[in-house]
């Protein structure tokens, strides 16, 4: 008996770690071979942690000394194998094995060349010419991007219900508040943070702005000058989307966004545009959050984010418990999230958290009990979302109501804007984030005030796999043709684009952004839905995002934020994940093309695609390269 | 007049061959079992990827010796599956993977799991402790303690080191392995 029971039990927990194992191979990050980069990884190699194709397999069987492989399918692991795999992957294994390459001086063999692959595997493993000695820290990044992956997912299912039912509230208020969530988006401060990096006082102007911009629209206007001046780099850059004019007249480009979302991809770079100018700060705190918001804001730039973010995070918490209602039920409570404090809080957590680092997947699993949260997250930089957003919600809740009902969707924000909007407002969070980060994160606590916004942002990228997740949820209400074109035409080019060339520095960090996205936070945000996205996005986006942030905002100087970058992410990691991208983008590349979105129904695909696709392009590959 | 025929007909198939002997290979994952197949086969070192299935080849290792190998994955849920493959087997082959000293008692259990099956009751068992080229590879002596070979009484058993890489040792194991087989099927006769 004793035994049968025994033997039950066992099967019970490999069926638990199969499962576990399966969606740990197909997080954004692990879904490739790790060695050639195949999609598909079969075996794990036990020895690196690593996700790993067969033939990869056979070949790290030989060489010396021989590392452990087991297939995914075929062997049983132990809790402890599988603690293992949780504290690696193969995001980690880059920054490891990987730590080092530089894939212009070496690039990476091509799959289809064995004897190209082993050498360079005997590289990577036996030599261990880019080898870096993992630290703690990232081993406890790596954990919690796998564990925020597989937790998220059930938090996500229950936001996507929430859109569903609220979806019409939620277009209301977009409608009515358009106008202040365009402004939001300009508070995507994403632009001062190009301006910052030419020089570090500026930055401060943009910190001092933040402060104002909570106090007033004072610092609305200074962002515009800012917002002026990068636009006019970003958008240069971009081309497309004048929406830097937008920048200038964030606003009114907001009106035109309605109008030109519906349009497309241009618009979305408008938003990002606006994104840039800190109004949506202003804006968002002028509008309800204000209060919270300004204290979030203030918060950071005063004192270590911590406290405050603690306190803002309650708050935020709280509101966004409010947020989840109000997207559920009442577009008032939409006016709650405007409060985005708790966006703000949302970023103070993270601060706090340091989550990023840690377990920005922790924080968002806390948050994650609402969908919203991740939202939330977003919020921070979302916050701005919710006071842009009323914007933001608006486009939020075009997300919901597109989601639920197309029809609406065509309102003010069609459902592609809302997509659209949602990238540029990830982007934009990002930058709100960094805008926060710019207030607290300039004058305190640099490095985890920074996380704390990056993480916010990131948030925003979340709010972005939110919208990923939401799209999922409605997916057939959005229409999938609506949400692939926006995706991949506009946010891609432009927003990227923008981003990237804005801030040289801050390109970085927005390439990275980018980069990263695709190939794994955008890819996870998109294959988990919801709350596995939001965690991923918030680690890697923090990662990336983060350390520009950190960089740009804290240190402004553009070195800086390219040494963050490194630690965040390699530049090595970041080639390999182009090549990944690229990759990628292929595989998704038609489905990015517009005809895949249909088919490809499930939403997390095209959703990746998309994001990948942009991403990658425009992007980081360039502003990297 | 008949036994001299019979003797007659004993040598012409020590000759010949006579059919090939069915051979069976297992051990653990990762142990080298494919790698040895084809090292004996081909004599060439190939690349493998972990086998899902199973591999058979006819190999003739030395003169007058003819084997049917079967070569059978050995990760841990293609194990239960072995059992399918004892019927008529006349020689197994354990390979053991002598640097891994992690697994050597996983191994010990497999090896013993095989050897208490009706079906190979009497066969005889050469191990190969594969890997001797790496510098913490178990010595042949050890591995013989360590899989509990020095307790088997039941059967003959034979132990050679080996490194199928480079080859060395495996035609000492297959002749082994032939000497065991044929003596194993007088015996039965």
């Amino acid at each position: 008996m004793s035994s049968t029971k025994m033997a039950s039990s066992k099967r019970k927990q490999d069926e638990k770690h199969l499962k576990m194992l399966r969606e740990m191979a197909a997080l954004p990050h692990n879904k490739q071979c790790f060695d050639c980069h195949q999609r598909g990884p079969t075996y794990v190699n036990m020895t690196a942690g690593s996700f790993v194709c067969t033939s990869c397999s056979g070949i790290l069987r030989g060489i010396n000394p021989p590392h452990r492989v087991k297939s995914i399918s075929m062997t049983s692991f132990t809790p402890d194998e599988m603690e293992f795999l949780k504290c690696h992957g193969n995001d980690l294994c880059r920054k490891v094995y990987l730590g080092l390459y530089d894939s212009r001086s070496c690039p990476e063999p091509d799959a289809r060349e064995e004897q190209k692959v082993k050498d360079f595997m005997v590289q990577k493993y036996e030599r261990k010419r880019f080898y870096v000695a993992p630290t703690e820290a990232m081993k406890e990044e790596a954990r919690h991007m796998n564990e925020a992956a597989m937790n998220k997912q059930p938090q996500t299912k229950p936001l996507k219900s929430l859109l569903g039912n609220n979806t019409t509230p939620l277009v209301v208020q977009n409608q009515a508040q358009p106008a202040k969530p365009q402004t939001t988006p300009g508070p995507i401060t994403v632009p001062t943070p190009t301006q910052p990096t030419p020089t570090p006082k500026q930055d401060l102007s943009f910190q001092s702005p933040g402060q104002q911009s909570q106090s007033s629209q004072s610092s609305g206007s200074t962002t515009m000058d800012l917002l002026g001046d990068l636009g006019g780099d970003p958008f240069a850059s971009s081309a497309p989307p004048p929406a830097p004019s937008s920048g200038g007249g964030g606003f009114a480009d907001f009106s035109n966004f309605n109008s030109q979302f519906t349009a497309p991809a241009q618009t979305s770079l408008p938003f990002q545009s606006s994104g840039n100018t800190l109004f949506p700060m202003g804006s968002s705190a002028q509008d309800k959050p204000p209060t919270t918001a300004n204290g979030v804001f203030s918060t950071p730039q005063s004192t270590p984010a911590s406290t405050p973010a603690s306190s803002a995070a309650q708050q935020g918490g709280d509101k966004y418990a409010s947020l989840a209602d109000l997207f559920s039920s009442d577009p008032v409570a939409t006016t709650q999230p405007s409060p985005s404090v708790g966006w703000t809080g949302g970023s103070g957590d993270n601060g706090s958290a340091l989550n990023w680092g840690s377990g920005g997947g922790g924080s968002w699993d806390g948050s994650g009990v609402k969908n919203t949260p991740a939202p939330a997250q977003t919020p921070t930089t979302a916050v701005s979302w919710n006071s842009q957003p009323n914007a933001a919600a608006n486009t939020g809740f075009n997300w919901n109501t597109s989601s639920t009902t197309n029809a609406t969707s065509s309102n003010a924000f069609p459902n592609a804007a809302s997509q659209r909007v949602g990238n540029p407002g990830n982007p934009f969070i990002s930058s709100a984030s960094g805008a926060n980060p710019f207030g607290g994160g300039s004058t305190t606590v640099p490095a985890q005030p920074a996380m704390g916004p990056a993480s916010n942002p990131f948030g925003g990228a979340g709010s972005q796999s939110l919208f990923g997740g939401q799209t999922q949820p409605t997916q057939a209400g959005f229409g999938q043709p609506a949400m692939a074109p926006g995706f991949g035409q506009q946010p891609p080019a432009t927003s990227m684009g923008g981003f990237a060339q804005p801030q040289t520095s801050a390109a970085g960090g927005f390439g990275q952004f980018g980069a990263v996205p695709p190939s794994s936070g955008m890819g996870g945000a998109p294959q988990q839905q919801g709350g596995t996205n939001f965690g991923q996005f918030g680690m890697q986006n923090g990662g990336g995002n983060v350390a520009p942030a950190a960089g740009g905002f804290g240190a402004f100087s553009q070195p800086q934020t390219m040494s963050n970058f490194g630690n965040a992410m390699p530049p090595g990691h970041f080639d390999n994940k182009m090549a990944g991208m690229s990759i990628q983008q292929q595989g998704f590349g038609p489905a990015a093309g517009g005809a895949g979105w249909g088919q490809p129904a499930p939403t997390a695909n095209p959703f990746m695609s998309a994001a990948s696709q942009p991403v990658a392009p425009s992007s980081s590959s360039n502003p990297f390269l | 007049m008949g036994s001299l025929l019979a003797k007659l007909a004993d040598v012409m198939q020590s000759f010949s061959g006579g059919p090939p002997s069915r051979i069976l290979m297992l051990g653990l994952d990762a142990a080298g079992k494919t790698t040895v197949l084809y090292k004996v086969k081909l004599n060439e070192k190939v690349s493998t990827i972990p086998t899902i299935g199973f591999n058979v080849e006819e190999v003739s290792p030395c003169k007058g010796v003819s084997f049917t190998v079967w070569d059978v994955g050995g990760q841990d849920k293609l194990r239960p599956l072995w059992k399918v493959y004892f019927q008529n087997t006349e020689g197994l082959i354990y390979v053991v993977d002598s640097n891994d000293r992690e697994r050597i008692n996983e191994a010990r259990d497999e090896l013993s799991n095989i050897l208490d099956d009706d079906e190979m009751r009497g066969v005889p068992v050469v191990v190969l402790a594969n890997k001797q080229d790496l510098p913490y590879a178990m010595n042949t002596s050890e591995v013989a303690d360590r899989m509990g070979l020095t307790k088997l009484t039941d059967r003959k058993w034979f132990v050679q080191g080996a490194c199928a890489t480079n080859g060395a040792g495996l035609f000492e194991g297959m002749k082994e392995m032939a000497r065991l087989t044929k003596e194993n099927k007088k015996n039965y006769r």
